[in-house]
């Protein structure tokens, strides 16, 4: 089918992100078609549609991109045209963009046409991922009682926020949010990855916006290398968001391979990271080593407050404290940072201490007595 | 009586009527009442003498006097939400409390016998509500766990209850307070009438606040009122009429019909009066039907309340009118299984007195927004004026929506007190108002919050010994910042209260993030606003917040704002909407359980716990104690992920 733009000089700048036309790409491209099953909201809660995802390769056989043919509304008042419109997702799961057919418009109620900024925002409300359609069940939607511009009498009849539909086509907006967002994007990233080899995932690694992919996709298949654990470290001193991926992904390790590759990812951590480090060591399931904060030396002068709190939780919880660490938890006493100190004080209270220490505890009580 | 003795004999009457053989009886009764000493229980009648009520039925003896004077600190006129709000605000902040209220239940316009929903901040220009919090939403929230059904009745039996809980409130129902009497320029008692019990009540009070509506109480007391609309050019109102006229906006009748899952035929009473449908406006919505019609209104140009008798009967005629219209006219076939479940009897009233205060608000200042220095309540329901004429100006549209709010506007501690009567304040459709001010702030919730901000305002009027002017004028910044910590909101005001010890904390911190700070709790906001983030939000449950001091503290009471989605309308409902904007549930955000603990000498104390906590103010309060931190276990909302908490504060006492 022939591409052929609709209104050319009006949508112009749409054409970036909302094409209004099909491409042939079975002509150009090669296609693989997957038959999924995926829960729409606006279908049915408990029964899954059975439908066809249809993935774009490039040359190396990897997704390019994925596509899949639905109806533009599902449900409703009956008040719209159903159309049929194809809507597009990236290689990674996230949505990208609809195209309707030759000659083909989105509809709004009473037949009128959606107009540019309609189809702007259309692609405003399709992209956010946490648009108020989301939590809707469609029986909510459209309320039975009244419009909008009622009386304090019989109360204002809103259904849902306005920014999150285009006026008119509510349904229209629902059906095609329910689209975009729901089982296929996991769905899909598990196609990606399954055209990965181990090797080509930890290449990705080093490939802006798809190391979370890639370590998601590893952690699923359990690989583990040192190279892999060194690619890892890496990744995480300049992307510290993917803090939370790599420990998941260091969490299903087997124990022996995890004792080795927890102690070097701590110590190539950055500093920004130690609390949600302390926070999950906390929460792992994993038994940590115990020679843990000998291995990574960790400088206990340098953490904050909350660290510090977190850590003395870690020894109360998870790794009995060294005499090094407890020597550095002493010499906090000395420090300006009062409530550092406190904290410090009422941990060390609990613990077996050399003479010395002790002498400095007690030194810390004397001078502090009426605000411990 | 008293009303034990009153159970007590009537079960010891019917157990006497069924053992003792009725010949007996009266010899029973002679013999007992002669041998026995005075004793109540062993009489056949109870403690009554057939005597007695002889003789005052033949007139030898004077029927019982019950004329009582009873004496409070304040007393609150009418027992709608801002008369509910007054009164709990009052009795809180330490006053003993008398609310007087002319019919048998308590909710006003709200009320089973109404059915108006509760509205308030319902939506403004973006479509998202403000709701209000305070003690409004602790009603509605009461609602929301004892009436899940959304039953009407049963919501009048939530207000009783959430009343007469508070122990300083003495609630007298079916009583009306019909005269002030008056020492000078203040109101020494109100005369008032119990209709049930055939009683006179005279209540002396410091301070009377009349939330009654039509403001009777505050008429007779000479208080200054304006009726009607105003012009355009009075205060510059570009929605008023060019010239002032009497126009008040109408009562409404509504009804209720139920889909029955069979044909119900419909013949209307006689009173019935034909609904003209081809000369009515479009915007006299008929569908959907089941819950009436709003426009179903009538008001009047001249003396409303003294009209409100002949407007019911005739609003009535036209109630059936409509429904016969959409029964019988044949275009309506989806009301072929439907019938009339209940249809009100009292019209619930929009408009009558407006008392005159020290400022009159008008439509300018909640179009502009403007800032008050005494700004004490908000309110944000669009401005919607009624149609003069009501249903029988049929070819205008039933209301003029003239313009939606952006956000809140301010109400000024100045327009609920009286200019002229020393101690009368107001808190309702009756406050110091323009018609168009009205219009828009006329709304329940938003009568409500007057109620806690004059309710409240009593109370330091007696701590100061001061009247309401001058508490305005002297102590406004206390008012505001008791109303902040009581958990009302005052717009673009946060508190700054220098009793809070939290404010001198060192250090707060949580164990988990997702949003916002745990610095925010301090912040004097409690709520977001205007884009603003004020909140902490965990990262999964359960979570704790701690706090440090450097030195030791003396604290007595921990108090905590926690999130109920003031995004989302929790107001009971005739329909019973469920969606984004209306829930019929606990909202899933307000959280459930939780302890408190303070460390002292290192060692932490547990001081309270909530296993199903019900407010968005939480409270804690216990014996004081010496303490370097505090520290929230946060363990479970009502269905959220995750906790989000918008204040934190301590007190020493």
């Amino acid at each position: 089918m022939l591409a052929r733009p609709i209104n050319i000089v009006c949508h112009a700048m749409l054409l970036s992100v909302l094409v209004l036309w099909y491409h042939d790409f079975k002509a150009v491209q090669k296609t693989k078609t997957h038959a999924v099953n995926i829960i729409h909201k606006g279908i049915s809660l408990t029964q899954p549609v059975n439908t066809v995802l249809v993935e774009v390769k490039d040359a190396k056989n990897h997704a390019l991109s994925y596509y899949m043919d639905v109806e533009s509304v599902t449900c409703g008042d009956s008040q719209c045209r159903v159309d049929r419109v194809r809507m597009y997702w990236d290689d990674l799961g996230r949505f990208n963009r609809i195209e309707l057919p030759h000659g083909v418009h989105l509809e709004k109620a009473q037949g009128l046409q959606f107009s540019t900024a309609d189809y702007l925002k259309l692609e405003m409300i399709l992209k956010d991922e946490n648009s108020g359609l989301k939590d809707f069940y469609k029986h909510e939607l459209v309320s039975t009682v009244g419009g909008e511009g009622v009386d304090a009498l019989s109360g204002a009849t809103v259904f849902i926020e306005k920014s999150a539909y285009v006026e008119g086509a509510v349904w229209t907006c629902y059906t095609l949010w329910h689209w975009a967002h729901n089982d296929i994007n996991d769905i899909i990233r598990i196609i990606t990855g399954d055209d990965y080899s181990n090797l080509a995932l930890e290449q990705l690694l080093e490939q802006e916006g798809y190391q979370k992919f890639a370590i998601e996709q590893l952690s699923r298949r359990h690989v583990y290398n040192e190279g892999l654990l060194n690619a890892i470290i890496e990744v995480n001193q300049v992307r510290p968001e993917l803090l939370r991926t790599s420990l998941a992904y260091l969490e299903t390790l087997p124990k022996q391979d995890f004792d080795t590759a927890i102690k070097r990812f701590y110590q190539g951590l950055p500093e920004c990271n130690h609390l949600e480090f302390f926070k999950s060591m906390i929460q792992s399931e994993q038994v940590y080593p115990a020679d843990f904060f000998s291995v990574v030396k960790i400088k206990v002068s340098d953490l904050s407050f909350q660290e510090i709190h977190l850590l003395l939780e870690v020894f109360r919880s998870k790794i009995e404290i060294d005499s090094v660490a407890m020597e550095q938890l002493v010499q906090l006493l000395h420090q300006n940072d009062f409530l550092k100190a406190r904290e410090v004080y009422y941990f060390l209270k609990t613990q077996d201490l050399t003479e010395n220490q002790g002498k400095v505890l007690l030194a810390f009580y004397e001078a502090n007595k009426t605000r411990l | 009586m008293k009303r034990r003795n009153f159970f007590k004999n009537t079960v010891k009457g019917a157990l006497g009527a069924t053992l003792i053989p009725m010949t007996n009886l009266s010899c029973s009764s002679s013999s007992t009442a002669s041998v026995l000493p005075n004793s109540e229980q062993e009489k056949p009648y109870g403690n009554t003498n057939p005597e007695q009520w002889h003789q005052m039925g033949t007139g030898k003896k004077r029927r019982p006097n019950r004329a009582t004077t009873l004496t409070y600190d304040v007393a609150v006129i009418g027992g709608g939400a801002a008369g509910m709000c007054a009164a709990v605000a009052a009795a809180r902040n330490g006053m003993q409390v008398v609310l007087i209220q002319d019919r048998p239940v308590l909710g006003g316009n709200s009320s089973s016998e109404i059915r108006v929903h509760l509205n308030g901040v319902n939506q403004l220009k973006d479509g998202l509500p403000e709701r209000e919090t305070g003690i409004i939403e602790e009603m509605l929230l009461h609602n929301r766990f004892h009436n899940p059904q959304d039953a009407y009745p049963v919501w009048d039996h939530v207000l009783f209850d959430f009343i007469t809980r508070e122990t300083n409130i003495d609630l007298k129902l079916n009583t009306s307070a019909m005269r002030a009497i008056m020492n000078g320029d203040t109101i020494e008692a109100a005369y008032c009438w119990q209709m049930t019990t055939e009683t006179e009540f005279t209540i002396k009070a410091k301070q009377f606040i009349d939330c009654s509506g039509d403001g009777l109480l505050a008429a007779t007391a000479g208080a200054l009122y304006r009726t009607g609309r105003e012009a355009a050019s009075e205060f510059n109102e570009k929605f008023a009429p060019k010239e002032a006229d009497g126009w008040q906006m109408g009562s409404t009748v509504l009804l209720g019909a139920k889909d029955m899952g069979r044909p119900m035929p419909f013949e209307p009473p006689h009173f019935t009066i034909k609904y003209d449908a081809e000369k009515s406006h479009k915007g006299r919505n008929l569908i959907p039907f089941e819950l009436g019609f709003w426009w179903v209104e009538m008001g009047s140009d001249d003396d409303i309340i003294g009209e409100y008798e002949d407007i019911k009967e005739t609003l009535m005629g036209h109630a059936y009118g409509v429904w016969d219209y959409l029964k019988n006219s044949g275009k309506f076939p989806e009301t072929e299984n439907y019938a009339l479940d209940w249809v009100s009897s009292l019209p619930g009233k929009r408009e009558s007195r407006r008392f005159i205060g020290d400022y009159i608000l008008s439509e300018p200042d909640l179009l502009s927004n403007k800032q008050f220095p005494d700004a004490v309540a908000f309110g944000g329901w669009s401005l919607d004026e009624h149609n003069p004429g009501g249903i029988e100006n049929l070819s205008e549209p039933p209301s003029y929506f003239h313009e939606d709010f952006e956000e809140p506007y301010q109400i000024p501690f100045r327009s609920l007190y009286s200019k002229n009567v020393s101690n009368l304040l107001f808190a309702g459709r009756n406050i110091s108002q323009t018609h168009m001010a009205l219009s828009s702030s006329r709304i329940m919730a938003t009568c409500a919050l007057e109620g806690q901000a004059v309710g409240t305002a009593t109370a330091l009027c007696v701590k100061h010994n001061v009247l309401p002017r001058t508490l305005g004028e002297n102590y406004i910044n206390d008012l505001q910042e008791q109303l902040l910590r009581d958990d009302a909101f005052i717009p673009n005001r946060p508190a700054v209260d220098n009793t809070d010890i939290a404010k001198q904390a060192q250090l707060i911190f949580a164990s988990s993030t997702s949003s916002g700070a745990a610095n925010l709790l301090t912040d004097g906001w409690s709520r977001d606003y205007n884009n603003t983030v004020h909140h902490w939000e965990s990262e999964g449950l359960p979570a704790k917040v701690q706090m440090e001091w450097n030195e030791n503290v003396k604290i007595s009471k921990i108090e905590i704002k926690c999130d109920t989605n003031v995004k989302r309308n929790i107001m009971l409902r005739r329909d019973s909407l469920e969606n984004d904007f209306y829930t019929t549930g606990i909202p899933k955000e307000l959280l459930k359980a939780l302890d408190v603990e303070v460390r002292v000498k290192g060692t932490w104390q547990k001081v309270g716990s909530l296993d199903k906590n019900r407010t968005r103010l939480i409270k804690f309060d216990f014996d004081p104690v010496q303490a370097t931190a505090i520290r929230l276990n946060l363990k479970e909302t009502y269905g959220a992920e995750n906790v989000k908490l918008f204040e934190l504060r301590c007190y020493a006492s």
